[in-house]
């Protein structure tokens, strides 16, 4: 089963990207901010990662720079799932490593379209 | 004599009214100079304000004129144009009255700036008393303006005060807000989770229950179970039809064998009445035998034995028919409760079929029935997960209002600093922190883009 993390200070965020991807079939590992997820990537493998940009402590596209260097991550699909709808955020986290750029509020169809393109 | 008297005395009285004057004006100087210079030290910015000024003019108690010419005089504050509107703008000599504290002095105007007292007063008093007066009157001012100043610093600190009271409020507020909606969301979006997977769950045993195919639970479907149990009743009314034919052809073979009996019985009264007529031969030839004699002797033996056989045949015959006819009997009950039996069945298989065909009509309504349920529930299900689709969108307003109330709360806290700054003259150098960023720019809740790099 392929699992996803999914980074967000907001649990209600946290519980509907989770219920979405859940209910296709797929394994989610919650993450209330950066240094959580970082935790988390250090002890299991994710096939996709979602993180929100503004979280207190280590924002998104820290934590993408972060990830980016160790090589198990190199090349897994994050998506920054965040408010931030500026083109130059977008470039910010297309310069960090960002796989895909997606402004809130999303819709659960939406998400699962991405996760399926990403891993399918 | 007296002439020159007089003229001494009146240039006496004009070198001292003289010295008065240019007393009584240096005094004034002197004291406009000081009440100024009290200003300024109290306060330059109050000082440059002409309306300010005036007030503090008006509220001495010592009248000021201005001499415009010979024949004007103008106030210069409040107490001057009470002054004035008492005696009347005054021609080149008029008198005044100047009412300071109760004590009257009587003041002429002899030219411009002449001033002559047409009493005699004692200048000493006099000018002690100006002096003081004037004094008093500037440290009145001072005390006023001493007091206006605490006042006003009182009122800023109070405004200060007030300013930050309301700003922490508004943070507690718009936290609290953000605690509530937080909460409120926390509760919410799980409810809406909950009642989708219920939804496709209800949905999943629906299929299960109907559907040919059992469920996790192994339960079997509605749609086998009656397909089964039309079979049943298809086989069991085969049966009842098998069962039916069989009785038919056994009467049937009852009515052939009945019929044999009686054709039996009809040949056994055939033998019956040859044994009589035998019987009645033998009776015959014994009666001829016994007319031969002698000669007959052996003959009637031989009647006798055949009227024997005669009724041997007879008793025998009618042994076989009382047989026959108990047999017949039992046949004919045993037909009876064939027919009964059969009859019976004939009810049982009709009323079975008719059953089949009216259940068999029932679970199709049923299955039809089950089937457009099935499918609406499909399609509640389908709208639910719209319905839910389109809340947890809704739902995300959450995040944008807490990132907001975020971005207000910082902006409180800004002007917060900004308001210290504006009332505590330390902290005015204090370098600002910029306005929080704007980052949520979502002006409604409408799905956002998705974009791959």
């Amino acid at each position: 089963m392929k699992t996803v993390l999914a980074i967000d200070d907001s649990p209600s965020i946290r519980l509907m990207v989770a219920h979405t991807i859940r209910t296709a079939g797929y394994q989610v590992t919650e993450a209330a901010s950066g240094t959580e997820a970082l935790e988390l990537v250090a002890t299991s493998s994710f096939d996709m990662i979602f993180t929100d940009q503004n979280m207190p402590g280590i924002d998104g596209l820290t934590f993408i720079r972060m990830l980016r260097q160790r090589g198990e991550y190199k090349h897994t699909p994050i998506i920054v799932l965040t408010t931030e709808m500026g083109e130059e955020m977008k470039l910010k986290g297309r310069a960090a490593g960002a796989t895909g750029w997606m402004v809130k509020p999303f819709h659960p169809d939406s998400l699962l379209n991405v996760v399926k393109r990403a891993i399918g | 004599m007296v002439q020159i008297a007089a003229i001494v005395l009146l240039a006496l009285a004009s070198a001292l009214l003289g010295t008065l004057l240019l007393w009584t004006r240096a005094e004034a100087k002197r004291s406009g100079v000081r009440h100024r210079g009290e200003l300024d030290a109290a306060n330059a910015a109050a000082l440059q304000d002409r309306q300010h000024h005036q007030a503090l003019l008006d509220a001495l108690p010592i009248g000021f004129v201005q001499f415009a010419n010979k024949h004007t005089i103008r106030a210069s504050n409040r107490m001057g144009l009470a002054l004035l509107n008492r005696v009347g703008t005054p021609p080149a000599a008029a008198v005044f009255a100047a009412e300071i504290e109760g004590t009257s002095y009587a003041i002429a105007r002899c030219g411009s700036g002449i001033v002559t007292f047409h009493s005699k007063p004692d200048l000493a008093p006099f000018k002690a008393r100006v002096q003081r007066l004037v004094d008093d009157a500037v440290i009145l001012e001072r005390q006023r303006h001493e007091r206006g100043a605490a006042t006003l610093q009182a009122q800023r600190d109070q405004h200060h005060a007030d300013i930050l009271e309301q700003l922490a409020r508004g943070r507690a507020e718009v936290s609290q807000s953000a605690s509530l909606v937080n909460d409120a969301i926390g509760k919410l979006m799980p409810t809406f989770v909950e009642l989708e997977r219920l939804v496709r769950r209800q949905q999943t045993l629906a299929a299960g229950f109907v559907g040919d195919q059992s469920d996790a639970t192994g339960s079997v479907g509605l749609e086998r179970f009656l397909k089964e149990t039309a079979a049943a009743f298809a086989l069991l009314a085969g049966r009842s039809s098998e069962a039916f034919e069989a009785s038919t052809e056994m009467l049937d073979t009852i009515r052939d064998v009945e019929t044999n009996i009686d054709a039996v019985v009809r040949v056994f009264d055939e033998v019956e009445g040859i044994a009589d007529q035998t019987n009645l031969l033998a009776l015959n030839a014994t009666i001829e035998a016994a007319r031969a004699g002698a000669a007959g002797a052996g003959f009637a033996v031989v009647a006798a034995e055949v009227r024997k056989l005669a009724e041997r045949s007879t008793h025998f015959s009618k042994g076989v028919k009382e047989q026959l006819q108990a047999l017949s009997g039992k046949l004919g009950r045993a037909q009876s409760q064939i027919d009964r039996v059969t009859a019976a069945g004939m009810d049982a298989a009709q009323s079975s079929r008719e059953s089949l065909e009216r259940i068999s009509g029932e679970m199709r309504e049923l299955d039809e029935n089950v089937g457009a349920a099935l499918g609406e529930m499909a399609t509640i299900a389908r709208d639910v997960h719209e319905d839910v689709s389109s809340a947890v969108i809704s739902m995300q307003f959450h995040d944008l209002t807490t990132q907001l109330l975020t971005h207000v709360n910082e902006r409180l806290a800004q002007i917060e600093r900004t308001a210290d700054a504006l009332f505590l003259p330390t902290t005015a150098t204090t370098a600002q922190e910029p306005a929080p960023r704007a980052t949520v720019l979502q002006a409604s809740m409408a799905s956002g883009t998705v974009d791959f790099f």
